[in-house]
């Protein structure tokens, strides 16, 4: 029960305390107000500085919600903008003599807000503090606060007053003699009345088109101030646009130096990559030519031997005439004599032995050979003739061929060079199953 | 039995001008009370933040009571308008933002509402937030600006809050979060008799305090290493980051302190050191009161000395 009314007792005093908060209190003036923004306190305003003026520009979001705030805490001026709400808000509030103006603009991409304030002229405090001062004399209230300030309100009250008799005493001075001048000439005539009031009347014209120039003026120099703010809004937003755009090319140029690096990176190695395959390349083309060059010595060997052999098998072959004829001159003496006769005999062994080499170092190489078909028998023969071979009988196609090849011609060499030939279909060394047929 | 139906023509009621807003939300102030705090005790029955005990139910009304604070400002700028779904509106969005309130259960005792309440209004109110220097760690006016390092502006304005926290804003405060004198005087009681432990409870207190309202102002949360702090100071600028974040943090008080002791000759540690009422006047009073370890009130201190939370 005790909670409750104590909790009550709390409802009571908030409630009193919203109540005066509608009330519009004249406090003392504020040194700083608070801005809030979506409450977050973006800004202070110093209330002493000439027609302070916050600006605030948010990129990321809408200004949904204003709030400004004295250093108590107290909530002098709020405004709310829907969601999505786009679009220039403004709304003016006055609190305690002093006038504060909120504008808020939404857009798609954040929001934007101005604040200024205005102080109440310097005249007017004062005058309300003396009235204060004088009602409180009136009604003879106390209040706990020093007495000075009272007084120096009263001192200014009857100042006030004593500059204000002396303004009428002399106006009315400077009224009296133009009064009597015009009474005075009224009964004698009355364009003199009008000349007396026409300065009056083009003083008042003049008055007015001076006021109407101190408005335009004034009118002017607002305008020309709310120009300079949006200049200054313009060049910021500027500044902001001329950093992004910095901030972009930089980005450019960062990716365009990783992309250079990158493509640099791979054609060094596409270059690297084709360097060792035409290294290999070189490498195996030297190996070929070294392997060429000494197949061509061998060969030239080959051929020189050749020769020479075919040299000595030519003489071999006239000393052979010669000794036939000389054996037919001398057969009847070895026919009678066959003790001598085989003394001749005796001498032939060197020959005898050279042909026997010739035969031993000469194998004979039976192979099988099959042709492409449409190959002429005259193509087949002169082949045969340039292996220096014997032709067999045909036999399902294959045609067996006998050749004697030199010692240093191994038989796997000559197939190889033979399978290579373009008549040439297939040559095996081994009779085919077909041709046993 | 006349008023039910009156409650729900008011409700459906709109408003066209300013001055008929005003009139008509100085009528209905005890209703509009009355639905910012329930919806806001919806709320933390809906996020199981809520017990039945008187605690939850002042929490309930002290955010209901700013609610309605905010909403008597700002509907002003929405008319035409019907003010009670305005107000639901408004406490829906408000409610619809991550930890819209600092809730813990430790924050439900009196010690607690004090700490939370003084926090949670230094975010709005500059003179409070110049005021935790005080309530939390025992600083005069003086050595706020030294710690600071203000220049003479500035430094004016911190006894302008000083001033005006003493001659009214405490008493506000206190008003706002619902603390009795009992209450008071109860939390004053039990730091004479424990008050190791008491400020023991007030430096954890106050750590998850900072952690939440520092929040509430995204560019002053960061916290700067010892480097950074020690070219602020000497290159002398983000005066208004050092205000701010200082009050809010106490690591980075630590290492201001640390930083700043050839200037705050006399102060060798800092430490957490409560003080429930606003700093006196009699500043002579004060010094000779400070220098025996004594309380205004005459209750003995301990001061805690702040240290930073092992990882």
């Amino acid at each position: 029960m005790e909670q409750h009314t104590h909790l009550d007792r709390y409802r009571d005093r908030l409630l009193e305390r919203l109540r005066r908060q509608l009330r519009p209190e004249r406090t003392k003036d504020v040194d700083c107000l608070q801005v809030f923004v979506n409450q977050e306190c973006i800004g202070t305003l110093d209330c002493a500085a000439k027609r302070p003026t916050l600006v605030y520009a948010s990129r990321e979001r809408r200004v949904q919600m204003v709030e400004i705030r004295s250093d108590t805490g107290t909530l002098v001026a709020g405004m709310c903008a829907q969601e999505q709400e786009m679009g220039v808000k403004t709304g003016q509030f006055t609190w305690s003599r002093q006038t504060i103006e909120i504008t808020v603009h939404n857009r798609a991409d954040g929001g934007s807000l101005k604040v200024s304030y205005q102080a109440a002229p310097a005249w007017l405090p004062r005058l309300l503090g003396v009235r204060a001062a004088l009602t409180g004399l009136a009604t003879g209230e106390r209040s706990a606060g020093p007495a000075w300030p009272k007084a120096w309100a009263i001192s200014h009250a009857v100042l006030a007053a004593a500059v204000l008799f002396l303004l009428a005493d002399r106006s009315l001075d400077w009224w009296q003699p133009q009064g009597a001048v015009t009474e005075g000439v009224a009964d004698t005539s009355a364009g003199m009345v009008q000349k007396a009031q026409l300065p009056r009347a083009d003083f008042d014209r003049l008055q007015n088109k001076l006021d109407d120039v101190v408005h335009q003026l004034g009118v002017a120099l607002e305008t020309v101030r709310t120009q300079q703010e949006e200049i200054t809004d313009l060049r910021r937003t500027l500044e902001v646009v001329t950093k992004t755009q910095e901030r972009l090319n930089t980005n450019v140029l960062t990716v365009q130096r990783e992309a250079g690096s990158r493509h640099k990176g791979v054609q060094r190695e596409v270059e690297s990559l084709t360097r060792l395959l035409l290294s290999k390349a070189q490498e195996e083309r030297e190996q070929l030519r070294a392997e060429l060059q000494s197949l061509t010595i061998a060969n030239d060997m080959l051929t020189k031997e050749v020769a020479d052999l075919g040299t000595q098998n030519r003489e071999l072959k006239d000393k052979l005439k010669s000794a036939g004829v000389d054996v037919s001159k001398a057969m009847p003496a070895v026919e009678s004599n066959p003790a001598v006769a085989g003394t001749p005999k005796a001498e032939n062994p060197p020959i005898q032995i050279a042909e026997s080499h010739s035969e031993t170092s000469r194998s004979p190489l039976t192979f099988w050979v099959s042709f492409h078909e449409g190959t002429s028998e005259e193509s087949i023969q002169h082949m045969v003739e340039e292996v220096r071979g014997r032709r067999g009988p045909v036999n399902a196609g294959w045609y067996p061929v006998e050749v004697m090849l030199p010692p240093p011609n191994p038989p796997d060499r000559f197939l190889d060079s033979l399978r290579q030939t373009k008549i040439v279909k297939a040559v095996s060394t081994t009779q085919v199953v077909g041709l046993s047929r | 039995m006349n008023e039910a139906p009156d409650l729900s023509a008011r409700t459906g009621h709109i408003v066209t001008s300013v001055e008929e807003f005003d009139r008509f939300a100085a009528e209905s102030l005890p209703e509009l009370l009355d639905q910012a705090t329930a919806q806001t005790r919806r709320f933390l029955r809906e996020t199981e933040q809520w017990a039945d005990d008187i605690s939850h139910e002042k929490l309930a009304l002290r955010w209901g009571y700013e609610l309605v604070e905010r909403f008597l400002v700002c509907g002003r700028s929405e008319v035409p308008c019907r003010p009670f779904f305005l107000l639901e509106s408004q406490i829906a969005k408000f409610y619809s933002q991550p930890d819209p309130l600092c809730y813990h259960k430790d924050l439900m005792s009196p010690l607690g509402r004090f700490l939370d309440g003084l926090v949670s209004r230094s975010v709005v109110s500059r003179d409070t937030l110049m005021a935790l220097f005080h309530h939390f760690y025992g600083f005069s006016q003086a050595q706020v600006v030294k710690v600071l390092g203000l220049g003479l502006a500035e430094s004016q304005r911190v006894y302008k809050n000083f001033e005006r926290w003493r001659q009214g804003g405490w008493q506000r405060t206190m008003d706002e979060i619902g603390l009795t004198e009992t209450e008071l005087e109860e939390i004053e009681e039990r730091q004479s008799r424990h008050p190791e432990r008491v400020n023991t409870e007030v430096s954890r207190l106050i750590r998850l305090l900072h952690a939440h309202y520092r929040k509430s102002e995204p560019e002053h949360y960061p916290c700067l290493s010892h480097r950074q702090w020690e070219e602020l100071f000497r290159e002398d600028f983000g005066r208004d980051y050092r205000v701010w974040h200082l009050a809010l943090c106490g690591e980075c008080l630590l290492t201001v302190c640390d930083l700043r002791r050839e200037v705050l000759n006399g102060m060798t540690k800092l430490c957490v050191d409560l003080h429930v009422h606003p700093p006196q006047k009699g500043k002579l009073m004060t010094f000779l009161l400070s220098k025996e370890g004594v309380t205004h009130n005459g209750t003995a201190h301990s001061p805690r000395p702040l240290s930073r939370p092992t990882a």
